[in-house]
């Protein structure tokens, strides 16, 4: 039995007990990921479901302002962006635009930076206030 | 909902089977499967490239699955028509030796443990990971939920971070598997990632078993499963792994091709191209590596014939993603810095160099292992020596072209990116390589001395 044929059933048997190994390893963080019974998709999905039946449309384009468009307002800079899109990938087939250009905006504020925004822009639109820091806010001038 | 998910797609996939099976109809167990997980993939990507056109002449119909009902009834009558004084079914003779079932008993342990991970990840994150609901899903549900007003999908208005110029191959499949179902259930696309999980293991498997030993199958696969690669992929639902199944089965074909020289063979590898074009960017780059590789790889073999006919195959999927793409998708951002920017960009010396070290350690640490899988291939290789058959040259210099010029391409994206690059990088490359990962474990394993030969198993 020569070097090479014991190095080649080393060999074998290492890769096939690593990847064993790192199976069972896997498995374990695919375990400690999350919930099974609470997915923040679906919680997010859930929130908005009051806006999506208050639009009186079911396609088009919707404005979207956060705490970070009101100056002051306290927010998260790394939830920001995953916000923005989970909120678009809810809205579907409404497609979502940054800022209240739109006739329609959904804001997502607290009730400190909507007071702000509200003072800013008094008699600018019409407020539908839901619950969880939504509103729905119909701009009443062009 | 995961049976009924399963079964809208099974007249696909036995569309699929069969026209790989018109297209090649040799015989045997072992071909039969490699029928079997080629016709997987092509069975739900000519799906995909079919409710395309369905959706742009009927968005206001909901009866695709009769189309592809209709399309699975066909061909088995073309095929039982053309099998009729051909029909036998002779059960295979399996005899196993020893290294061969210790093989396959690691192997079914890794096959288990990969398919749970997969199970769990599926169970806490339904929607999948970032890319996969930002991406694909999403727009699976503006087709879905707004059928008559689905090309709004693809508005200037929407976010480019929303990636609308991505093709649409696990998107429109979604969208029709869930009318087919009757509602939209993420169990859609938990089965579709699933099926493209299963399809590019046993695609890999199969087709090493054919052209090496089962042995040498077995050993690919516990690499691969064993790694956590494509059961994280495969669980996160994004377009990487249909991907690397499509390039898959485009080499495999390109392969088996000049193993037999059957002209279907490159009909359906040009097939497998434009599905992987329609799946993701990546893929039309591929496309045009692809075609550059044969014509070097074949030069002394006729090389316009051979890409005829793999143009042929080509031809339906790319002129589909052509069309999406000039006509439809918003323009691309990664090639969106113009040409003086992209030029200075790529004469940065210091862009090279930060490229080339995450080239290099993802190189060294690609698989989780701790150790990276290619360095610990590089061993192997050592051990057991290489063995090319000097009859496969030119498949191998065709696969191995199409490996280096498909990463040479994704370097120079990064030259030219116009984001952050070292975000780009830490967001992309580990996916990018496992896209060549699975081809170059098909290319390896075809080189390298069978196990059983270097332990002279019989």
């Amino acid at each position: 039995m020569n070097i090479r044929f014991i190095l080649q059933r080393v060999m074998l048997a290492g890769i096939v007990l690593t990847s064993i190994y790192f199976g069972f390893q896997n498995l374990r963080t695919a375990i400690a990921i999350g919930n099974l019974n609470n997915d923040p998709i679906t919680e997010w999905e859930v929130r908005f479901q009051p806006i999506k039946r208050f639009l009186p449309f079911q396609r088009g384009v919707v404005g979207y302002i956060t705490n970070s468009d009101v100056p002051g307002g306290k927010y998260d800079p790394n939830n920001e962006q995953g916000e923005y899109t989970l909120t678009q990938y809810t809205m579907a087939p409404i497609i979502l635009v940054r800022g209240d250009k739109e006739e329609w905006t959904i804001a997502d504020l607290n009730s400190k930076a909507y007071q702000t925004w509200s003072q800013s822009n008094h008699g600018e639109f019409r407020v539908f206030p839901l619950k969880d820091d939504l509103y729905l806010l119909q701009r009443l001038t062009p | 909902m995961t049976l009924l998910s399963i079964l809208v797609f099974l007249p696909s996939i036995l569309a699929g089977i069969l026209m790989v099976h018109l297209l090649w109809p040799e015989r045997g167990w072992k071909v039969g499967w490699v029928k079997v997980f080629l016709g997987i993939g092509l069975g739900l990507g000519q799906a995909s490239l079919l409710d395309f056109i369905y959706m742009l002449l009927f968005s206001n119909e909901n009866r695709f699955l009769f189309v592809q009902l209709a399309l699975f009834a066909s061909l088995l009558i073309v095929v039982i028509v053309g099998e009729r004084n051909n029909f036998r079914l002779t059960p295979p003779q399996i005899q196993f030796a020893r290294l061969q079932i210790i093989l396959l008993s690691g192997l079914f342990v890794v096959v288990v443990l990969s398919a749970m991970s997969a199970v769990n990840v599926w169970a806490r994150e339904p929607h999948g990971a970032w890319d996969a609901w930002m991406m694909y899903n999403r727009a699976a549900r503006f087709i879905y939920r707004d059928q008559a007003g689905w090309l709004g999908s693809f508005s200037r208005q929407m976010d480019p971070i929303f990636h609308a110029d991505y093709p649409l191959q696990l998107g429109m499949d979604i969208a029709w598997g869930w009318q087919a179902v009757g509602q939209e259930t993420q169990r859609t696309p938990i089965v579709l990632s699933g099926l493209f999980m299963l399809s590019c293991a046993g695609l890999l498997g199969a087709s090493l078993s054919l052209t090496r030993s089962l042995g040498q199958a077995s050993i690919a696969l516990i690499l691969l499963l064993g790694s956590s690669l494509i059961g994280n992929e495969g669980a996160a639902q994004r377009a990487d792994l249909p991907l690397t199944y499509f390039f898959l089965g485009t080499i495999v074909l390109i392969y088996l091709y000049a193993t037999s020289k059957k002209p279907g063979l490159l009909i359906l590898a040009g097939f497998m191209a434009g599905l992987a074009a329609w799946t993701k960017n990546e893929g039309s780059l591929f496309v045009l590596v692809t075609l550059a590789a044969l014509l070097i790889a074949f030069f002394r073999q006729n090389p316009w014939r051979v890409l005829g006919w793999y143009l042929l195959g080509l031809a339906f999927p790319l002129i589909i993603v052509l069309y999406f793409k000039e006509f439809l998708a918003p323009p691309s951002d990664v090639l969106g810095n113009g040409m003086t920017r992209s030029i200075q960009q790529a004469l940065d010396v210091s862009r090279h160099i930060t490229i080339l070290k995450s080239f290099g350690a993802d190189f060294l640490s690609f698989g989780g292992w701790g150790i990276g899988i290619l360095p610990i291939l590089l061993v192997y290789a050592l051990i057991f020596k290489l063995a090319p058959s000097s009859e496969l040259r030119s498949a191998h210099l065709a696969i191995g072209l199409i490996l280096i010029l498909q990463a040479l391409g994704y370097y120079g994206i990064y030259l030219i990116t116009p984001y952050d690059l070292q975000w780009h990088i830490d967001f992309s490359l580990g996916r990018l390589v496992f896209q060549l990962y699975v081809p170059f474990l098909f290319l390896f394993f075809t080189i390298v001395t069978d196990v059983e030969k270097a332990l002279a198993v019989k």
